[in-house]
């Protein structure tokens, strides 16, 4: 059974039937009728809308789970993948949690302990303290120790929540407090650590698969330096930034953690690369990753393959020096979102979407046309990942595969992201946290029109495109209804 | 037909006609461009510009408009202008349901009586005919056979 929904549950079911085991859906009320549900060979209605209500609800899942003889519950990514609580509560009920062990997401899981690891296993970290149990006057003189810029995270955040950067002392006290509610309201923990900050970072991480028999290997890095407020929205592999040596030295460091920390299924392993062979331990996440199957392209393993194999018990039987990197993988995050708008969520419903099909690309999709993107799940609609035997090739192929990808009734990121693959800077490969600050700030799309565009406007205006939506409301029908809720049905 | 459009807080009149499967542009300096329509259903388009294929897809919301056309994307708004006062050629003629052209029985010029079929559409297996409101010619065709319509679309414009 999958936990999750949209293209990662889609992406888990593909790897299910692969190996010849049965796949379950679970689904929301929102998400009632969705296509990607249909991917499965049964599927179950969870209830509720919210992800509190739905996704989010231990009881509820490991309940369908029970009622319908499931073996094992893979996480996906985000809701319940990261919950050591949950894969407890898997556990008791005679459930396999796909994924590492309780202990090791404990571990991990906390960017404190995390921390502690790595300095035993020899791994690089930013200078930094832990901010258990100090005094906010405390916490600042080790500000001024460390030196401005400093930031501020929550220990068991992610995804950019509770974090600041302090420029200098005097903004220190009132960014501290600002932080620790954030983190308190985000993740039910104030718990926060200061970090030096560095202004040119490439975010560089490893990936990583071990068994349950203590082998670990890496399967080489992804690049995701291409981020917007903390969030990636272009991943390639392998880095245009890093050397031949710096790329091994990364690795291994990254196998010595997840050896210290007794760590096996799939992981990834975050480091900052500060351009001058310096590299420092992020953090490292305990799950399956949005970008894997970068990795997936250019290693040819199988991660979500893998991952269902290690739960089952079977030996990591690969040795270190027989995964190669062939290639260079890009992928691109489709959102529904808008660039121009400060990333303004787009909630509405798709009127049409169409994903290329061609050669070298592959494409995660969690929507369909008709579809609607609700308030209260992530606004990623897609992946789209492109392969080339060069960077260049792959950029190219990437540029063609967005161009081809037609979703209307949805504001998305498609534009922003074309722009970004021809921009000097990105195709010299020369990209840094700071990239989409500096390059992109005040981006607006292109309102050129020519001749052909108006052409293609009348033709719009004076034919039918089948894509009328009624005009007036303004409101978009919602894609659930509640008399037309589908029941549990099996596909055998 | 004129209608006009704003882009970005520009605003712009595009002048197009429709006949049969040729659809006309007309440009401010009087010069036309007319394209082929190859296909028009499933939500594309596809028109032949003397050998050069546009791949086009549009969306309607109100007067928000989005177009994806050969790769590249354009949100605008279509200015209404019935809104702004000028009234909607009398003449028109179009569905009120979603349906299918099933076949045009008459052509650009043909005299019409009041009450004479002029197309026949096609919906949830019914045959909806339309039919001239008065006497007059027929002046624009804005259909063709296998079409799919939206209700209010013009479809063919009777004048007297």
């Amino acid at each position: 059974m999958v936990a999750n929904r949209g293209e990662i549950a889609k992406r888990i079911f593909t790897a299910c039937r692969e190996l010849g085991v049965t796949s379950v859906a679970i689904y929301s009320d929102a998400d009632a009728g969705c296509q990607w549900i249909q991917s499965a060979d049964e599927a179950y209605p969870l209830g509720g809308t919210t992800a509190a209500e739905s996704y989010l609800d231990m009881q509820k899942v490991i309940g369908i789970a029970k009622a319908n003889g499931v073996e094992a519950i893979h996480p996906g990514y985000g809701f319940l993948s990261e919950n050591a609580e949950f894969a407890e509560a898997c556990s008791t009920a005679g459930i396999k949690f796909i994924g590492p062990s309780p202990a090791a997401m404990r571990l991990m899981g906390s960017k404190a302990s995390a921390r502690e690891v790595a300095q035993q296993a020899g791994v690089p970290v930013t200078p930094g303290v832990d901010g258990a149990g100090k005094s906010d006057g405390e916490l600042q003189q080790a500000a001024d120790e460390i030196g401005y810029p400093v930031l501020i995270k929550a220990s068991a955040g992610g995804g950019g929540k509770g974090m600041r950067v302090v420029e200098s002392a005097g903004d220190f006290l009132g960014a501290l407090q600002s932080a620790r509610s954030e983190a308190a309201n985000s993740f039910g923990d104030d718990h926060i650590i200061l970090e030096k900050y560095f202004t040119k970072i490439h975010h560089i991480e490893i990936q990583i698969l071990g068994d349950e028999h203590g082998n670990v290997r890496h399967l080489f890095e992804r690049e995701c330096s291409i981020q917007r407020r903390h969030q990636k929205i272009i991943e390639e592999t392998p880095s245009p930034t890093i050397s031949d040596e710096v790329r091994l030295e990364i690795a291994n460091s990254a196998v010595r953690l997840a050896q210290s920390a007794g760590y096996f299924s799939a992981g990834t392993v975050e480091f900052m690369y500060t351009g001058d062979g310096n590299f420092y331990l992020l953090e490292m996440n305990t799950r399956l990753q949005v970008e894997h199957p970068i990795t997936e392209l250019v290693t040819g393993h199988d991660l979500a393959q893998w991952m269902i194999k290690i739960a089952a018990g079977h030996t990591l039987d690969v040795s270190q020096e027989s995964i190669n990197q062939r290639g260079h993988a890009i992928e691109c995050r489709v959102y529904a979102e808008d660039p121009a708008q400060n990333f303004l969520p787009s909630i509405a419903t798709a009127s049409l979407v169409e994903f290329p099909v061609m050669p070298n690309v592959r494409c995660e999709v969690g929507i369909a046309t008709g579809e609607a993107v609700t308030p209260y799940y992530d606004p990623m609609l897609a992946k789209v990942i492109a392969f080339g035997t060069t960077r260049q090739e792959a950029i190219g192929r990437m540029i063609l595969a967005l161009k081809q990808t037609i979703i209307l009734g949805l504001t998305t990121n498609i534009p922003y992201m074309l722009d970004i693959l021809q921009e000097a800077h990105f195709q010299a490969g020369e990209t840094t946290t700071n990239y989409l600050a500096e390059q992109f700030d005040g981006w607006a799309p292109s309102f050129e029109t020519s001749d052909t565009d108006l052409l293609a406007i009348a033709a719009v205006e004076l034919l039918s495109t089948g894509n009328v939506q009624a005009s007036g409301g303004g409101e978009t029908k919602q894609s659930f209804d509640p008399w037309n809720e589908p029941t549990a049905w099996r596909n055998r | 037909m004129k209608f006009k459009i704003n882009i970005n807080g520009t605003e712009q009149e595009v002048n197009a006609t429709r006949q049969g499967d040729q659809l006309t542009l007309t440009k401010p300096d009087g010069e036309t461009l007319t394209a082929e329509i190859v296909q028009n259903n499933s939500g594309k388009i596809v028109l032949n510009l003397d050998g050069r294929l546009l791949q086009i897809a549009g969306h309607k919301n109100g007067d928000d408009r989005q177009l994806w056309a050969n790769g590249r994307m354009l949100a605008y708004q279509r200015i209404d202008e019935t809104a702004a006062g000028t009234a909607a050629d009398p003449g028109s003629l179009s569905a009120s349901i979603p349906a299918v052209v099933s076949e045009v029985l008459v052509k650009v010029g043909d005299a019409v009586g009041a009450g004479e079929r002029l197309i026949l559409l096609e919906s949830m297996k019914m045959i909806i005919p339309i039919t001239a409101p008065a006497d007059g010619t027929v002046t624009e065709l804005m259909c063709a056979a296998g079409d799919s319509v939206a209700p209010g679309v013009p479809l063919v414009i009777i004048s007297d």
